[in-house]
């Protein structure tokens, strides 16, 4: 398991910090994926508002850009602007492994109808956008979540 | 120096660029066999043809792909369960599993990066450059020895490995040249050193209906299966999304409640030379070649193992110059032209006494000529052996061509030195054609033409006493000529004749001596040998070898000469005994490595 701790308030000034949120707390996002027989997965976690509109990118598993496409809500939505996940980006995620990632999530995201995104995609194999979508709750903070192809497990804990 | 840049990669790389290779050779079959195993699309079908038969076999079809191989994938959602197959195109039914073959992703992985992350494929890439440098230099090479572009196919001589090696070479170079620019292009790629195109934006006018059938979109009607990469279905439930067809041609957006082209992006040059380059390296999309280059692939191992042979022997065979200085300080450079390696001795013999004399020599041999590369030379010496009827020995291959294509001689005095055997119509042919064309092209002399007959130390330590005289230092050359490895030879039988006409002759038989598994894998000793190459006969008293022409070859089982007693002559009286009552086996017999192929050890 992965651990990694950032400072991520500095990394999402782009969007998550706009609404004047100065309160933040850190979350840990727990994904475990399921084995599906094929090589490392690359997963993009960001956040959409009430309306659907992207708001910012939180971690972004995979370093080389040029797959990003294959995510493709995460693609479409930002543009495939690589400078979206500067600083938060790490490695691909190998099948049956599991990602874990601590940031400081302002207050203000939860509750207020902001969801959590996952794209996935893995070599030779389906593209799977929109993997996982949960809204951001406090009260669904630890509730685990199954993926819709790769992830068998996703959870938020506050 | 070219053969130190093949040398060197090649062996630093050697375990790497066999992983390569072999692992490149067991990949090359997956693209083929895909495209034997695949159900095919039949010909003139379109995308809208096949996506409508997907989607009435699967509903929730998201997304169909079309490998360069033909073979079609298509993956759904059944509520809410992933499903993918391999889609037979004349019924959109699945026909086999799409989950990716093991053994083949095992391999992929071996082959791009070691299992090493970044840093193997960077490791890779590397051992893919060096295949690039080892072809290259290896070009140069086989030009050299085969003596010239035009002789290309030619017919090689000399011991097994190296013809082995050069044999593969000559064909698998094409191929390993493509496989390796096309691994570092896409290893550049990998690490987007190259510019990319990138998809379309999706726009944001949309027509905010949903249900238009796909297999209605004219579009998709005017797309042929041929054409297709990917098409991918709008999420269900979401108005504002599109559906996405990928081609050969381009990317594209396609309205899903009108049908209509939303947006378009041809692929730009550089994203069709990375897709073509793909295809070249992958063989996806191009099968036949792909198993070609797998193929050629293999021969990278036998070289491997063959290159290393040859180098061992090389070190073997070669005399060491003991310091050796750098051409571009030298005062007097040596070029040796040398078959078999003898002349190499009275080089090293020529260049010690030099060197103690308090000159600063280069020795190379006369392949490696290249007068600008001697600023400091006050004299050029040649040692020249002779190959066959005047030809030029191995070692000295290409330098009467680029005497001959040089604007002009150099400016330091040459001196020639022959080495050959006077019972030979061609006596130092080779050392006389030099000659001959430095005075052609102008080069002033330092000496007259000399020569060497059969190894004589005293012929070379007369030479060396005028050459002292003619630098002003005081030379004494005092060689001893390296024996070669011998073997005794059982005489099996004789027959005499000519005695009746004063011209006492005998043909004499002689059991085939054992030969190792070595010597058979190198062509070495008496592994190889056809009638008319020359075996070297050890009389006692002598230390220089005296050649007879085989009357035999390997596959006859025995070895046959003809003797005809000379007066005096030292091997033919100990070869044949006058009185036949005291006739016994020769005491020695000996076969040097390098008399072969009509090579005088000279």
């Amino acid at each position: 398991m992965k651990l990694k701790s950032l400072l991520a308030t500095l990394a999402l000034t782009t969007a998550l910090t706009l609404p004047g949120l100065a309160i933040a707390r850190p979350v840990t996002l727990t994904t475990t994926l399921n084995n599906y027989g094929g090589d490392g997965a690359y997963l993009a976690i960001y956040v959409t508002d009430a309306s659907g509109a992207y708001m910012g990118s939180l971690w972004m598993a995979g370093g080389k850009s040029k797959y990003y496409e294959h995510l493709s809500d995460w693609y479409r939505a930002t543009g495939g602007d690589a400078a979206q996940v500067n600083g938060i980006t790490g490695a691909s995620v190998g099948a049956g492994r599991t990602l874990g990632i601590t940031l400081d999530l302002a207050d203000a995201l939860f509750d207020a109808g902001y969801t959590l995104h996952i794209d996935a995609a893995v070599e030779d194999m389906r593209d799977s956008p929109n993997e996982v979508a949960v809204p951001l709750t406090t009260a669904g903070a630890g509730t685990p979540v199954t993926g819709r192809r790769y992830i068998a497990s996703f959870a938020y804990d506050m | 120096m070219i053969r130190a840049l093949h040398r060197w990669p090649g062996l630093l790389a050697l375990a790497l660029v066999t992983v390569l290779s072999l692992s490149g050779a067991a990949l090359s079959v997956f693209p083929a066999a895909e495209r034997i195993v695949a159900p095919q699309a039949e010909t003139g079908m379109t995308v809208a043809t096949l996506a409508d038969r997907i989607q009435s076999a699967y509903p929730g079809v998201e997304q169909i792909r079309r490998a360069p191989s033909g073979r079609i994938t298509a993956y759904w959602f059944d509520q809410g369960t992933p499903g993918a197959a391999v889609i037979d195109p004349a019924t959109g039914q699945g026909a086999a599993s799409a989950d990716p073959n093991q053994t083949q992703r095992w391999l992929t992985n071996l082959h791009r990066s070691l299992y090493l992350g970044d840093g193997g494929r960077i490791a890779m890439a590397m051992g893919a450059a060096a295949m690039l440098c080892l072809s290259f230099s290896g070009v140069l090479l086989v030009a050299r020895r085969v003596g010239g572009w035009r002789n290309w196919f030619t017919r090689l001589r000399g011991p097994l490995a190296g013809r082995l090696h050069v044999e593969i070479a000559r064909i698998a170079v094409v191929g390993l040249v493509l496989s390796s620019t096309t691994a570092l292009w896409m290893t550049a790629s990998t690490f987007d050193l190259l510019p990319g195109g990138g998809v379309p934006a999706l726009p944001v006018e949309v027509s905010g209906e949903t249900g238009f059938a796909p297999g209605q979109m004219l579009v998709l009607a005017e797309t042929p299966v041929t054409e297709l990469q990917e098409l991918s279905f709008p999420y269900p439930g979401d108005a504002t999304d599109a559906f996405t067809l990928k081609t050969d041609q381009g990317t594209g957006y396609l309205d899903q409640g009108t049908g209509a082209l939303l947006a378009w992006t041809d692929l730009t040059g550089w994203e069709r030379i990375s897709q073509t380059i793909y295809m070249l390296h992958t063989g996806q999309g191009a099968a036949t070649l792909g198993l070609v280059l797998g193929l050629i692939a293999l021969g990278v191992p036998a070289m491997g193992v063959s290159g290393v042979v040859v180098w061992l022997a090389r070190r073997r065979g070669r005399q060491r110059i003991g310091g050796n200085q750098p051409a571009g300080r030298a005062e007097t450079i040596l070029l040796v032209g040398s078959e078999g390696g003898s002349t190499w001795g009275f080089a090293a013999t020529l260049h010690a006494a030099l060197t103690q004399a308090g000159q600063r020599v280069h020795t190379a041999p006369m392949s490696a000529f290249a007068p600008e590369r001697y600023p400091a030379a006050n004299r050029i010496i040649v040692l020249a052996a002779t190959y066959g009827d005047g030809a030029a020995p191995a070692s000295a291959k290409g330098f009467l061509d680029r005497l001959a294509a040089a604007d002009r001689a150099p400016d330091a005095p040459l001196a020639v030195l022959g080495f050959g055997d006077r019972s030979f119509p061609a006596y130092c042919a080779f050392a006389k054609a030099v000659a001959a064309a430095a005075e052609a092209k102008g080069w002033p002399q330092l000496m007259a033409i000399d020569t060497v007959d059969r190894q004589s130390p005293q012929d070379f330590a007369r030479w060396g006493g005028a050459l002292g005289d003619a630098i002003g230092v005081d030379l004494e050359l005092c060689h001893q000529t390296v024996r070669p490895a011998t073997e005794t030879l059982t005489l099996v039988s004789r027959r005499d004749y000519g005695a009746e006409v004063q011209a006492p002759t005998a043909i004499l038989h002689f059991a085939l001596p054992r030969v190792s598994l070595w010597q058979r894998f190198v062509g070495a000793g008496f592994a190889r040998f056809d009638a008319g190459d020359l075996i070297g006969i050890m009389p006692e008293g002598s230390p220089v070898p005296r050649l007879y022409s085989l009357a035999s070859a390997r596959r006859d089982g025995f070895i046959e000469i003809v003797v005809k007693k000379h007066p005096g002559g030292l091997a033919s009286g100990q070869l044949r005994p006058s009185n036949p009552a005291t006739q016994s086996p020769p005491s020695s017999a000996a076969i040097p490595a390098s008399a072969r192929g009509g090579a005088a050890p000279r």
